[in-house]
């Protein structure tokens, strides 16, 4: 199952980008990455509807990330905001996809992010989008993080991948392999099975075609979603990789792992 | 002017009295010979060289004297002409004295890690210099080297990962209970472009304005109380998150630290124990130790592969913030230095500080500052042209500043006037010991001690170098020597015997005098040069008199453009000179003209009228305002003469007017006065005077003759013209006798005297000159003060009683017209 040979490369790819995102940190590396495949990049901003559904409430607060100030919140400005924020991330792939070469489109979709996220990885090939954990509130209120982040585009100790006997993990591990091979760092594999003779049986295949260190596989047998995205972060991950077939199932899976990690996660079909 | 008086003067000159007059001077007067009593050598190639200077032992003395007084202020000023040795004796002396003095020290400055602005300095033995920034540059090297290890190791990694993963774990899990309690709450956190927003959720979408007026009061009150309870809690949480960071970043710090301790400080003990005997360096090392330690980010970069032209510009920081500057560097053993500046510029001098362009801003630190002249000469000594300093802003300010303090403190001129409000280095100063020799002429050595009262203490040392010696035979001996130095160092072909005594008599004539000889050495230098191209151009092995001859002759010829137009626009009757004939109030005068090293004579008509008036002498030249003080000054002179002389009786009464015909230029001097004197008595006694004659010479109250400059010029001046017209035998010149010591007249005038066609006439005192021009008996007076009749005297007063004569009955007359 995890043997990657043969396993046809990914040719459609692309980079859901939210309000939130102050610095869509993965799109240098993803594009270049298609660049790499010959893919197609296409960008996606996503409008998030919940959020401008609770913005027009007659309570609604923001919380501002620069001062730490709780103001009553203006949906107009929200609006208005998003079209200019918009705007901005179809130059950003712009660029940075024809200085790599890579064919490239955008489109800015209204939707609720994790269910439009979902959507976008039913129907592209890897969909890799921002997590938007806690951290990420903090803006300018904890420097160094932001400025460790601006500088390096994928942050982090090793590609982490969530792999278990679906066909989409090959290409998890293929996608992985590029990721690790150009940032020099390691692979580390979080496996999930229903009974203990398959993980053994996973993190074998691991080892011998995937050349993963035993050290380097956590198994996690009959897990609860939150078990594995707690097992994902603790490697200190730059990116995860997962296959569709894990979050498939509802869009919270996909809420969840957005609000537990803090790197850019991958979405393999 | 009466009949028989003009006999008189014809039939002198007819019956050859001037042939005979007292005072014509022999050939032998005319030129001193250099022979071979004074120097008995056939070849220049005989004579042992001799370096250094001749016939300045004043001077060399006074050097000396400076040199060996280890005082402060005891600073020297060689003044003197240019090319008497000045510069070559000084460095020679300076330099014999520097090898026997111990090498001075080596001076650095270094970054004052606790004041940027004023680096610090170091002073450590001859040759420790550059050998301590070399170690420094090492140990900056070994530090990034060893830093880089130790914070890239394992056990530093997993060490800072603990403490980044405990605040990380300390914020996900403030920000997760935020969470945990939004979600119980049905409250989502969601981000925005500039913030987060809290929206209520309702079977997992959030609840928008429509769905919420639907909802009963109490639901909407409860929602509502959601939203903002978690919107103060993640209020709360941020509100902690910096002391989170600031406390994060003290653990890390701290680990950075002893990192640092344990990396560092064994590297820095090695060269502490080395330096042990110089506190100073001991200090600043401890500081560079506990700087290396605050600021360990400047060597921990380079694993970040990714940012490269960042950690070169770090690479670049820590080295200036942690390099050596060395100012000054001497070999050990080297002796002290002695500093030649040519261009004594302040900043050459005093050393300045450079600035480079980063990011359109100048910035500048300790490894910018130059040392200046006196930094490299501190120790020892320093030779400067006088001029070259006073010329160049605020360089003599500055060394008077510097000399005075005894320390050189760098200093922007911009700053120190405040012309500039930017931040500049305030470098530490160095102790100062330097012995100062200025170069320069008497002028401005006279001129600086009349007009700065500092220059008396900062220079109490004189080297007076004279431009002139005596000639004796030694002195002689001493020339040639100095010559035969000159044909050795300059390669030239050896001088015979009569080409160095061509060049000795030539040197007695720069003089002026042919009892000294001139200690212009580099005038003796250039003739022995162009003698050689000479003795060469003829193919010859050596340079013989002639050789000198033509190289006289041709740098005459070569200056002599001017002279040249002045004889011709004579002979050409445009300028007018009479050689010959007598004329009433009318003689010749002389005037030396300077063209830049070259000068020559040239003769000028001087005329005198007079008439009835109140004694008044007028100048022509002082009142067309052409005539300068001296000159004025010689006129009033004569006046004096003429009133004490002939009118101690009687008012004089007359008006006269003295004049330089045509000079279109500025006249100064005294040495026309006695020429002048000559005219004036002419036109009072109206005796015609010789115009074969050319007349120089002051003269004082009494009447007696006194000595001039440029003798030797005015004397050929008036010889070209004769030469040029004919000589007629009856040509000359009147010179002062005190001037015939300084005779040594070119060879052709000394022919012409020999063959009796042209004359020189030493003179004491006017009334010899008189009678010479005249052909009169100048006259004695007796007991009573009476001239005897028919001398030129008589003539003179007789003329003067008439005029006073004359003038009472005019006066008498306007007082009957009056009364009447």
């Amino acid at each position: 199952m995890i043997n990657e040979t043969h396993t046809p490369l990914p040719r459609r790819i692309t980079v859901a980008i939210a309000a939130g995102e102050s610095q869509p940190h993965s799109l240098e590396s993803i594009v270049r990455l298609a660049a790499g495949y010959e893919a197609k990049v296409t960008g996606v901003f996503i409008e998030d509807v919940d959020m401008l559904r609770a913005a027009r409430l007659p309570f609604a607060r923001e919380l501002c990330r620069a001062t730490n100030v709780v103001r009553s919140a203006d949906s107009t400005e929200i609006e208005r905001a998003l079209k200019k924020r918009a705007a901005q991330v179809r130059d950003l792939i712009a660029r940075t996809a024809e200085q790599a070469g890579a064919k490239w489109s955008f489109e800015v979709i209204r939707q609720p992010k994790a269910r439009a996220v979902l959507e976008l990885a039913m129907q592209t090939d890897v969909t890799v989008f921002a997590a938007a954990s806690a951290h990420h509130y903090h803006g300018r209120t904890v420097p160094d993080i932001a400025a460790s982040s601006a500088r390096h585009p994928m942050s982090g100790e090793s590609i982490v991948i969530l792999v278990d006997q679906c066909a989409a993990s090959r290409r998890v591990l293929q996608v992985a392999h590029i990721l690790a091979a150009k940032r020099h760092i390691p692979i580390h594999a979080v496996t999930i099975a229903a009974t203990r003779d398959e993980l053994d049986r996973l993190a074998e295949q691991l080892q011998t075609s995937a050349d993963i260190a035993a050290s380097h596989i956590n198994g996690l047998c009959r897990p609860q979603f939150n078990d594995i995205v707690r097992a994902a972060g603790a490697a200190r991950p730059a990116a995860v990789i997962l296959p569709i077939d894990l979050v498939a199932g509802s869009s919270d899976y996909v809420h969840e792992l957005e609000e537990a990690l803090e790197n850019p996660i991958l979405i393999v079909k | 002017m009466p009949g028989s008086q003009r006999q008189v003067l014809e039939d002198a000159k007819h019956q050859g009295v001037f042939m005979n007059i007292p005072g014509t001077l022999a050939v032998k007067d005319l030129f001193h010979a250099c022979t071979e009593q004074d120097l008995a050598v056939s070849s220049s190639s005989e004579i042992e060289a001799i370096e250094g200077v001749v016939g300045q032992e004043r001077a060399v003395q006074a050097i000396k004297f400076a040199v060996a007084m280890d005082v402060d202020g005891h600073n020297v000023f060689v003044l003197g002409p240019p090319g008497t040795g000045r510069h070559s004796f000084l460095r020679h002396a300076l330099s014999q004295a520097a090898a026997d003095e111990p090498t001075p020290s080596d001076w650095c400055y270094v970054n004052n890690f606790e004041d940027p602005q004023c680096p610090l300095v170091l002073e450590m033995p001859a040759g420790k210099g550059k050998c301590f920034a070399a170690q420094m540059e090492e140990l900056i090297e070994e530090v990034h080297a060893t830093l880089l290890a130790a914070f890239d190791g394992e056990d530093y990694r997993s060490r800072r990962h603990a403490i980044e993963a405990q605040f990380q774990e300390q914020q996900s899990e403030t920000i997760g209970s935020v969470h945990r309690d939004a979600k119980n709450r049905s409250v989502r956190i969601m981000q925005t472009p500039s913030g987060v927003i809290f929206a209520p959720i309702r079977d997992g979408e959030a609840i928008g304005p429509d769905e919420f007026e639907k909802l009963s009061e109490d639901e909407q009150q409860k929602i509502q109380g959601n939203v903002e309870e978690v919107s103060k809690q993640l209020h709360l949480a941020m509100e902690n998150a910096p002391k989170r960071i600031r406390t994060m970043r003290e653990q890390i710090a701290e680990l950075d630290n002893q990192v640092m301790s344990f990396s560092v400080g064994s590297l820095i003990k090695d060269l502490i124990t080395a330096y042990a005997q110089l506190p100073r360096i001991v200090e600043f090392l401890k500081s560079l130790e506990r700087d290396l330690i605050k600021n360990s980010e400047l060597h921990r970069q380079e694993s970040d592969k990714q940012d490269q032209n960042r950690q070169v510009a770090l690479e670049d920081v820590a080295r200036r913030r942690y390099g050596v500057n060395v100012i000054v560097s001497h070999e050990p053993d080297s002796a002290a230095p002695v500093i030649v500046e040519e261009r004594p510029a302040y900043t050459h001098l005093i050393g300045r500080v450079e600035h480079r362009a980063h990011m359109g801003t100048l910035t500048t630190d300790h490894t910018l500052i130059r040392g200046g002249a006196l930094h490299r000469a501190n120790g020892g000594y320093l030779v400067l042209d006088a001029r070259r300093v006073l010329t160049e802003p605020f360089a003599w300010e500055g060394l008077k500043q510097a000399l005075k303090s005894a320390c050189i403190k760098i200093e922007s001129i911009a700053e120190a006037y405040a012309m500039s409000s930017t931040v500049a280095l305030e470098p530490e100063a160095i102790p100062l010991k330097v012995k100062v020799a200025l170069i320069g002429d008497r002028r401005l050595y006279y001129l600086l001690q009349a007009l700065d009262p500092e220059f008396d203490d900062l220079f109490k040392v004189a080297a007076d170098f004279d431009d002139r010696m005596e000639r004796t035979i030694e002195s002689q001996r001493d020339f040639a020597r100095v010559m035969a130095a000159i044909v050795e160092r300059s390669a030239l072909l050896p001088l015979a015997r009569g080409a160095m005594y061509r060049v000795i008599e030539e040197s007695a004539r720069d003089a002026g005098d042919h009892r000294k000889l001139s200690t212009e050495f580099r005038r003796t230098e250039n003739l022995l040069r162009e003698g050689h191209y000479w003795a060469q151009h003829n193919g010859r092995e050596e340079i013989i008199a002639e050789d000198i001859d033509a190289a006289i002759e041709s740098r005459e010829y070569r200056h002599g453009r001017i002279r040249e137009r002045v004889v011709e626009e004579i002979t050409r009757g445009n300028i007018l000179i009479a050689t010959d004939g007598a004329k009433v109030g009318q003689i010749n005068g002389l005037a030396v003209h300077q063209m830049g090293e070259f000068s020559f004579g040239r003769p000028s008509r001087i005329t005198a009228r007079v008439s009835l008036g109140a004694g008044k002498v007028i100048d022509i030249e002082r009142e067309s305002e052409l005539g300068g003080s001296l000159h004025s000054k010689g006129i009033l002179i004569l006046s004096g003469f003429i009133a004490a002389t002939y009118g101690v009786n009687k008012p004089l009464s007359l008006a006269a007017t003295i004049a330089f015909e045509q000079s279109y230029g500025g006249i100064d001097g005294d040495s026309a006065s006695s020429a002048e004197l000559y005219a004036l008595l002419s036109a009072i006694a109206d005796v015609p005077l010789s115009q074969s004659f050319a007349v120089t010479g002051s003269v004082n109250q009494y009447g007696e003759v006194q000595a001039i400059g440029g003798a030797n010029e005015k004397i050929e001046g008036f010889f070209d013209v004769c030469e040029h017209r004919g000589l007629t035998g009856e040509q000359g010149v009147l010179i002062p006798a005190a001037n015939v010591k300084h005779l040594m007249l070119r060879r052709r005038i000394i022919d012409a005297v020999a063959a009796g066609q042209f004359r020189i006439i030493a003179v004491s005192h006017i009334d010899q000159g008189l009678a010479l021009l005249t052909g009169l008996e100048s006259g004695t007076p007796d007991a009573d003060g009476n001239y005897p009749p028919g001398s030129l005297n008589f003539l003179i007063r007789d003329a003067l009683d008439a005029m006073a004569e004359r003038r009472r009955n005019f006066s008498d007359q306007g007082q009957g017209d009056g009364k009447s």
